[in-house]
């Protein structure tokens, strides 16, 4: 299977002198197209600078991320931000759901923001896979905050992206929600052949995944 | 009840949120700082005004002095000196009411004997020299000096012609000193000493009751100690020296009889109640209530809204209601300290501005002397004014913040009613627009209480502007002089035509007629009056004077046709042939300057009056020559400026000329009032032919409207002036008011304007959305001011305008309009250079601060 991310040497520093932080040091990792990676680190080891990194959130020290083939160093600003809407789908802890707008156009928020017409065909899949079909037209305000993190996740999936980034999705959720949640949203993984890397914490459910990286210190390394 | 002792917890809070809120903090100075520099320069002008019309007034009765005894005799002022209600009492006494010196001619001077207190009430205070002592010597005004042509230089002698009692005498004084005359003062005095007046006591004997000539009568001002319930002291002190005045509703023929009246400069701030300046003021005051209300009201109201996460997290620690809303009181007077002391200084100096130009405008053209004192009570009241608007601005968002729910407060998104909301069913909501108009609905109190008031600010700018511009000057001039030209003598003009000898000289009319400029014009005549006098043989007709048989004195007047013509009708019917025929006459009604007619008299269309003619030309007696009976056919609305000698004081009655003069031995022509051809270039043509005919003139000269329209030229424009300071004011506060409600709606999702560009919203389509969101504030605001501006105009503005006779409604959403760029340009600047600070900050901190 062909690498749909490769990182090279990647580094990132903050402060100098006495004062510098090696938030990443020397990261070197492939992820093939349709893996799923988990990330797992303690509090402060690097993991969720690295998720930023990936994701053209955050510019590196030095280094390089490419993704299918394009190095995102070489991308200005607003080239970053296309890139992370058409090639990045992300999920963080907290949902992030714009209120105003409901589920449908939460989910397809990115898509519109590229200017481009949802495939119906698609979002309605998507939105039935995460057993949304319902809730389509609901507020994130009346919805729970497991059903708001899977909105979440139907958006990370509705532009198709090449990669979908997760910090810790189901942090803010009880256990049974958790392992809901997780379950939907690696069988969507699967079933749209979708790349997922995801920070957590939890060893639990890093378990589910095909590969586990552990980072310590901003370092990969191995158990 | 437990107390505990938390207060310096609740101190360092109240002072790191205060820290923390620098860019709110500014703001809510600007605003504080606005609104009492509004408050304090309203203050400041309306205490001047109501000063200097009290200083005006003590000026035109002639002194200071709560109430005036006038023309009594040194009988009474001997019974009344000493009583105990007295505070202060002085003596005048009338010498000489004329100076026969042709270089004074211009001028209205008399010669007075007046004592300390006198000459203090009066306020003149001497600019070099001592009151007179010797039997030589005088005091007297600079322009009384400049108009004799003698050098200001104590110790200079002057020789005088005067008259006293129509007896002429000559005499040689000493400058002991002098005043500096006011600008505007209509009579000029030469005060005499003790010593003089007691030479010539003899010669001045009190005959006011006999032949009504005030040489030899004494008037004194007087104070009370106590200033309140004037009328009813004069009764006492009066009654307990066995004198009656009108106040008692005493028959004015009795012996015991003394005039009597409160000084209008009292009358006026007694009736300060139904006062024009008042009721603006607190108009005013009620405006910049509401103004500095809204904004510093939606500067709190959106600090907490900010900060209600925080407030929730106190109250979760143990906060108490109570201390929470201690916590933004401390806040609010915090600002208010700083905010109020700048303000005042600031609105001090503004007033101090304006106040001369506001004194400009009004009839009280003292201006020059206006002198500005600091009066405290205005920063007390200014300040004290500015703080009860924070207090109660912050009373809500206080309110708001002590009321949060601890878990609420956690979960705040800025999104009101999360109950019983329908689903939305749309399906493009992610539109850039679409998002910004959502964006504004999620909290449509908020939005509605930005929009209105930063509406109201435009609407009031309106209001002010539109009140402002609606300055008549036409109709302000038509109150002086409602013709284009009025000739007549140069002591005409100055007051004093009654005393004149000089007649107005045929040649000036013929010349004036003869211009081709000339419309059409009328004579006014009437008699010299200590010649030839008219009685009314009636009761319906006030006058102070009155003859032998108690009949009030009239000034009847022949008109020509043309002037009857062209009065201003109030009742009956000008019917020509009865006036023809010498059996009507018409009644003319005083304009009391303010465009409404004067009280009217009890007269009334169709009584009949025997009119008593006199001639006195030769002695002291009253000698009747004839008695007819008049009809009253009509009454009319006169100027005073126009259809008098412009020493009125009796009731006005005009009757045609021709038959004026079949009574009439020595007609004395008044006055020749007329109209210009119609143009503009026509009037400016006569105004300068005139000017130059009286150059060469000196004892003639002529008033125009034109003359009263350049002077009250700068009038609009003070208004204009005074109007657009505060319009522009309040017009600031709105602007300063929208960019609040702009920077703090941006500020305050800046974590989730990073969720959307993390999930690939570019630059340019936050800034659009921003814009757009700024732009629909904008424009509502806009649309809602031109719908309550139109509304206001017409209702409140037009009333406002209508009932003050020189102001004329005119409909203008000009400032609107003057507005409306400069809210869009800050709708697109304010989210454009905020969107370009979030760009140098990174999305990664942006998204953790949310």
């Amino acid at each position: 299977m062909e690498d749909i991310l490769v990182t090279r040497e990647l580094k990132k520093y903050y402060g100098e002198g006495n004062t510098l932080t090696k938030a990443l040091d020397g990261i070197d990792l492939t992820v093939k197209k349709g893996e799923f990676v988990a990330v797992v680190g303690a509090s402060g080891s690097g993991k969720s600078t690295l998720l930023h990194m990936l994701g053209g959130l955050d510019n590196p020290t030095s280094g390089k991320v490419i993704v299918e083939g394009s190095e995102l160093g070489t991308l200005n600003r607003d080239e970053l931000t296309v890139f992370r809407r058409r090639q990045i789908g992300f999920i963080f802890q907290n949902y992030n759901l714009v209120p105003v707008l409901n589920s449908y156009e939460n989910i397809i928020l990115p898509l519109e923001l590229d200017g481009r017409q949802p495939n119906q065909e698609y979002i309605t899949k998507i939105l039935k896979i995460m057993h949304l079909s319902e809730k389509k037209f609901a507020l994130p305000s009346q919805l729970s905050g497991g059903q708001q993190q899977r909105v979440a996740i139907a958006r990370a999936l509705a532009s198709n992206p090449s990669i979908i980034l997760a910090d810790e999705p189901t942090g803010n959720l009880d256990s049974n929600t958790s392992q809901e949640v997780l379950g939907l949203m690696v069988e969507s993984v699967h079933i749209l052949n979708q790349t997922l890397i995801m920070i957590t914490h939890n060893m639990q459910i890093a378990q589910m995944a095909d590969r586990i990286i552990y980072i310590e210190d901003g370092k990969i390394v191995e158990h | 009840m437990i107390s505990n002792n938390n207060r310096p917890v609740i101190n360092k809070i109240a002072n790191k949120t205060y820290r923390a809120n620098r860019n709110r903090n500014f703001i809510a100075i600007v605003a504080i700082v606005l609104t009492t520099v509004l408050f304090t320069t309203i203050f400041t002008m309306g205490f001047e005004l109501l000063n200097t019309v009290k200083q005006e007034n003590i000026r035109k009765a002639g002194g200071d002095g709560q109430i005036v005894l006038s023309n009594i005799t040194d009988e009474v002022y001997k019974k009344v000196k000493d009583n105990p209600r007295i505070d202060k009492i002085a003596y005048t006494k009338l010498v000489a009411d004329e100076i026969l010196e042709d270089s004074l001619r211009g001028l209205k001077s008399e010669m007075w004997y007046m004592d300390n207190t006198a000459i203090e009430f009066a306020g003149y205070k001497l600019e070099d020299g001592h009151f007179p002592q010797t039997q030589q010597e005088i005091i007297t005004d600079s322009k009384l000096l400049e108009g004799l042509g003698i050098e200001k230089k104590i110790g200079t002698s002057i020789k005088l012609n005067y008259r006293v009692k129509d007896k002429f005498r000559t005499e040689e004084f000493i400058l002991a000193g002098y005043w500096n005359a006011e600008e505007f003062s209509d009579v000029h005095r030469i005060i005499v000493s003790k010593d003089y007046l007691n030479a010539i006591q003899n010669d001045i004997p009190y005959t006011y009751d006999i032949d009504m000539n005030y040489s030899g009568s004494v008037v004194v001002y007087i104070n009370f100690k106590d200033d309140k319930k004037l009328s009813e002291q004069i009764t006492m002190m009066l009654e307990e020296s066995g004198y009656v005045w009108e106040g008692m509703g005493a028959d004015k023929n009795a012996s015991n009889f003394v005039i009597a009246r409160i000084s209008p400069a009292y009358l006026f701030t007694a009736s300060l109640d139904n006062s024009s300046v008042i009721m603006g003021l607190i108009g005013a005051t009620l405006l910049i209530f509401v103004t500095g209300y809204l904004i510093i009201y939606n500067i709190f109201q959106i600090s907490v809204m900010q900060d209600i996460r925080f407030f929730g997290q106190l109250k979760t620690l143990g906060t108490t209601e109570g201390q929470l809303k201690q916590l933004l009181q401390k806040q609010a007077n915090r600002l208010a300290a700083i905010g109020i002391p700048i303000g005042l200084i600031l609105g001090y100096f503004l007033g101090v501005l304006l106040v001369p130009a506001l004194m400009q405008s009004t009839t009280y053209k003292t201006a020059d002397s206006v002198q500005i004192t600091v009066i405290p009570i205005i920063f007390l009241g200014a300040a004290f004014f500015s703080f009860i608007t924070i207090y109660i601005s912050v009373s809500i968002p206080r309110k708001v913040a002590s009321k949060v729910s601890p878990l609420e407060a956690l979960r705040f998104v800025d999104t009101k009613s999360k109950k019983l909301k329908k689903e939305k069913q749309s399906v493009n909501g992610g539109k850039i627009y679409r998002m910004a108009i959502a964006n504004l609905g999620r909290n449509r109190k908020r939005t509605l209480l930005v929009v209105f008031s930063l509406g109201l600010a435009a609407v009031l700018f309106n209001s002010v502007f539109t009140f402002v511009n609606g300055f008549d000057e036409e109709a302000y001039v038509n109150n002086f002089l409602d013709k284009d030209f009025i000739i007549s003598t140069a002591e005409y003009f100055n007051y004093a035509f009654d005393k004149s000898e000089y007649r107005i000289p045929q040649s000036y009319i013929d010349y004036v007629k003869s211009q081709p400029e000339f419309g059409e014009g009328g004579r006014l005549i009437r008699t010299k009056v200590l010649q030839e006098q008219f009685f009314a043989e009636s009761d319906l007709l006030p006058s102070p004077n009155r003859d032998v048989n108690g009949y009030p004195m009239i000034d009847l007047y022949g008109a020509d046709d043309y002037l009857l013509q062209s009065m201003d009708l109030l009742e009956g019917v000008l019917d020509f042939d009865k006036l023809k025929a010498g059996a009507g006459i018409i009644i003319g009604i005083s304009d009391s300057g303010f465009g409404n007619a004067e009280a009217n008299i009890p007269i009334q269309v169709g009584d009949k009056i025997k009119i008593h003619f006199y001639d006195v030309t030769d002695e002291i007696n009253l000698h009747e020559t004839a008695v007819r009976e008049f009809e009253v056919i009509a009454k009319v609305l006169i100027k005073e400026n126009t259809y008098t000698d412009r020493h009125t004081g009796n009731t006005n009655i005009y009757i045609p000329s021709d038959v004026f003069l079949e009574y009439i031995k020595n007609p004395v022509t008044v006055s020749y009032i007329f109209n210009c051809k119609e143009g503009e270039k026509n009037i400016q043509q006569m105004q300068e032919k005139l000017e130059y005919y009286v150059k060469s003139n000196s004892l003639l000269n002529f008033d125009s409207k034109k003359k009263y329209l350049d002077e009250f030229s700068g009038v609009k424009n003070t208004f204009v002036i005074i109007g657009s300071v505060f319009g522009g004011i309040i017009a600031f506060i709105g602007i300063v008011n929208f960019f609040n409600a702009m920077f703090t709606s941006v500020l305050t999702r800046k974590g989730e304007f990073a969720m959307l560009q993390s999930v690939g919203m570019t630059d340019q389509q936050l800034k659009s959305m921003l814009i757009t969101e700024g732009l629909i504030y904008a424009i509502a605001t806009i649309l809602l001011s031109i719908l309550f501006g139109t509304v206001v105009s017409l209702t409140i503005v037009k009333i406002v305008s209508h009932s003050i006779w020189f102001f004329t409604f005119r409909f203008t959403l000009l400032p609107i309009m003057v507005l409306s760029p400069i809210f869009i340009i800050i709708a697109i600047m304010v989210p454009y250079f905020l969107c370009r600070g979030l760009e140098k900050e990174s999305i990664i901190v942006r998204l953790r601060t949310e």
